[in-house]
């Protein structure tokens, strides 16, 4: 789904979040259904996906992690500079998965890191509006 | 149609993504407009709306032409196609993904 110029999905997983959180931070899962990489979960690590010919080769950092929730990380290279962000929460099947794929704005990541979570989208866009006066 | 990682294309992604730009694209759509009027109803001094402008034709969304004393934008429709065209290769890429994260999950759980 495209929503305000960002990719954006919601998927149900019938597995629990600390399952789901492992195939996405495990070098050897990612390697298996995303792409090839030495990805490690450590803020601020820097890791190689090597893509196909979607998205290229992509370089990556990772901005911020915390088990089993949220998973943010810049991913760069032919595709752009980009953020992909993984958030994870328990549902009554086992884990409801909402990934998104913005480009990178460094004044708008900022405060969306800080406001992340149980703010309303559209109040934080408009406290960002004014802080930008 | 460009291909992946056109400088236009990543930048567009960039400029999009903050909101004040998203809804100076917005206005833009039904018409070319001066700063004056894209910036009036937006919560931003006239200044910060010129920046953002200048990112937005950084980014290859928009040019601007000068009518006499005045600045009036316009948005470009290659742009907005090439990264329609984009976001669309990045949802199938995504859903493809996490189709095969449910079938890993299924396979090794």
């Amino acid at each position: 789904m495209i929503v305000d110029g960002r990719v954006v999905h919601e998927v149900d997983y019938a597995h629990p979040p600390e399952r789901v959180w492992r195939a996405l931070v495990d070098s050897a899962e990612l390697s298996i259904w995303l792409m090839a990489t030495d990805f490690v979960a450590e803020v601020g690590h820097r890791f190689t996906l090597q893509g196909g010919p979607e998205l290229g080769q992509v370089q990556g950092e990772v901005l911020h992690v915390e088990p089993p929730r949220l998973l943010r990380c810049r991913w760069s290279g032919t595709l752009g500079d980009t953020v992909v962000e993984f958030a994870l929460s328990p549902s009554a099947t086992g884990t409801h998965l909402r990934l998104e794929h913005s480009g990178w704005d460094e004044e708008h990541l900022d405060w969306r890191r800080q406001f992340h979570d149980g703010w309303d989208t559209k109040f934080s866009d408009e406290l960002l509006a004014v802080l930008d006066k | 149609m460009a291909a992946v990682g056109a400088p236009q294309i990543s930048d567009a992604f960039g400029a999009i993504a903050h909101p004040i730009r998203r809804q100076i694209v917005t206005a833009l759509a039904s018409g070319e407009k001066s700063v004056g009027v894209l910036a009036a109803p937006l919560p931003v001094s006239r200044p910060a709306v010129s920046q953002h402008l200048a990112v937005l034709r950084g980014a290859g969304l928009v040019t601007e032409e000068r009518a006499g004393r005045e600045r009036r934008y316009r948005l470009r429709p290659e742009s907005l196609n090439d990264i329609r065209h984009w976001l669309d290769t990045l949802d199938e890429f995504w859903s493809d993904r996490l189709a095969a994260l449910a079938d890993h999950l299924a396979e090794a759980p």
